[in-house]
């Protein structure tokens, strides 16, 4: 009887804790999901401070909605005054410093929305997500998420996410180690209920700058990959977009792979081997690419995920034919 | 005079002076150079002693203390007492001998050479930093930090890699988890 009474207090035990843990999910689900859609539908502007490679840079976001969708301005406030403008139709990037805007259009049909959304069972064999204690970022109080990955090829989080609205105060960029590799914090912060008006794009000297305009690219569907094949990708990594454009200047086409794990994710473009491209790998910031030649293309990887991954997925293409 | 000065500077960095000696200090250094190198060699000698680790410019030390002892006469007369705010910091046996700003100087080689034998201490992290960077390379120290590509000799590659990477922003995720999407690019460079 006694031992009944053990193993029944020893079940409940155990069902509690999975309970718990299965709350534990539901509550980082819920946390998660409702930053992702604050990002995207309120309207805030703030300062930031975004530290990499022991380098520390300020900038403004100005990020607005309203019935012609988003609208979002990105300025450094340091050094050169690069500046990217985004709306719903195109993308305005500025760099004074090289003299050059380059204006993107979105493609039709694959807006940003559509790649936003964090989908926690799919990620959860590639992720362990944990919900931490509360902290203070800019004035603010936050609920701190970990999230933490498997295996070395990919990067891991810990976001301060503000407990009134769900905005990501603090990002903390993690290496396999639990190192972190870049930081994102806000030192400044306001919500507003209305949509504001963002100042256009101001250049002194317009007639001095190049405008380049990239050429649109055209979704293909996920099947037809035109000839290519990635084999023996890292688990979790698979082909969300494939599309094509006109290359800029040389003739032929590029080729452009996205490949994502749900969360992490990077590029993969191909071109015909030009004198111009990348042998090896580089890195800037948090960001890494290879490039190497298959078949007489110029494969180049590039994206915020581990050096080790931009080269096995750039080596892991290989022409289907 | 020189002494009652080299005193005032002393007190002011052990927080010793009044709020009118405190702005009469303030503006006599910053009226003169020699001064402020003497606010100099005694924020260098304060931070050895306590075994702070400390931040050399471009210039070595040695250099500067060299320079310094060029400049400056070292026939002070020996008996001269130093600051009295400096004398929590200094062993007696070291500044009954000589007095003055040369005497900081050549403390200052002592400390950094010497420390930890002399006190038969067990150096602390930020002793270790002094005795074996005691030669710093300047080379870090003259060349700004800025965002670009790695290993990348031709700046076409870089360009291109650029625009590669403003095209993936576009699809990428990282936006929605909370990085900023083209942090990367609006990014420092001021190298470019």
């Amino acid at each position: 009887m006694r031992l009944v009474q053990i193993f029944t207090a020893a079940l409940l035990i155990i069902g509690s804790l999975n309970a718990n843990a299965a709350a534990m999910e539901d509550d980082v689900r819920s946390w998660l999901q409702r930053m992702v859609s604050a990002v995207h539908s309120l309207n805030y502007e703030g300062t930031f401070v975004f530290l990499h490679n022991s380098q520390l840079e300020s900038m403004q976001i100005v990020h607005t909605v309203d019935n012609g969708g988003e609208k979002e301005r990105l300025v450094s406030l340091n050094g050169v005054p690069r500046e990217v403008f985004r709306d719903n139709a195109s993308v305005t990037c500025i760099a004074p410093d090289a003299k050059s805007v380059s204006i993107g259009n979105r493609v039709s049909g694959v807006g940003l929305r559509a790649v936003f959304s964090v989908d926690i069972s799919q990620l959860s064999d590639y992720y362990n997500f944990h919900l931490l204690g509360e902290q203070r970022v800019a004035g603010r109080s936050a609920r701190v998420v970990a999230i933490i990955p498997t295996d070395a090829y990919r990067y891991g989080y810990r976001l301060y996410l503000d407990t009134e609205y769900a905005l990501p105060l603090k990002t903390d960029m993690l290496n396999v180690s639990g190192v972190s590799i870049s930081q994102l914090m806000f030192t400044q912060l306001q919500v507003h209920t209305s949509s504001r008006e963002i100042a256009g794009i101001s250049l002194d000297g317009k007639e001095d700058y190049q405008w380049v305009q990239q050429k649109p690219m055209r979704a293909i569907s996920d099947a037809q990959l035109s000839g290519w094949s990635f084999r023996d990708l890292p688990k979790g990594f698979d082909v969300t977009l494939h599309s094509k454009r006109k290359a800029r200047n040389q003739a032929g086409e590029i080729d452009h792979f996205v490949l994502s794990d749900g969360l992490a994710s990077l590029s993969v473009y191909v071109e015909a081997a030009a004198e111009v491209g990348l042998r090896g790998s580089s890195t800037m910031g948090t960001v890494n690419a290879f490039g190497n030649e298959v078949a007489g293309y110029q494969v180049t990887a590039v994206g915020e995920v581990p050096a080790l991954t931009v080269e096995r997925i750039a080596k892991s293409l290989q022409p289907s034919k | 005079m020189t002494d009652d000065i080299n005193e005032q500077i002393s007190a002011l960095l052990d927080n010793e002076l009044n709020q009118k000696e405190f702005r009469h200090t303030l503006d006599l250094l910053e009226e003169d150079a020699s001064l402020r190198g003497s606010w100099d060699r005694y924020t260098l000698i304060g931070d050895a002693m306590r075994g702070e680790a400390v931040r050399f410019s471009a210039d070595s030390i040695a250099d500067r203390v060299k320079r310094q002892l060029e400049r400056e006469p070292v026939n002070f007369p020996l008996s001269r007492p130093l600051p009295t705010g400096r004398l929590g910091r200094f062993p007696s046996r070291w500044y009954k001998s000589a007095g003055g700003a040369a005497l900081a100087a050549s403390v200052a080689v002592i400390t950094v050479l010497a420390f930890p034998q002399l006190t038969d201490m067990t150096p602390e992290p930020g002793g270790q930093v002094i005795a074996e960077h005691s030669v710093p390379d300047p080379k870090p120290y003259l060349v700004q930090s800025s965002t670009r590509w790695k290993n990348l000799s031709e700046p076409k590659v870089e360009s291109k890699l650029n625009s590669f990477l403003i095209d993936h922003n576009e699809y990428a995720a990282p936006g929605g988890i909370g990085v900023i999407p083209y942090a990367n690019f609006v990014s420092y460079d001021s190298n470019r």
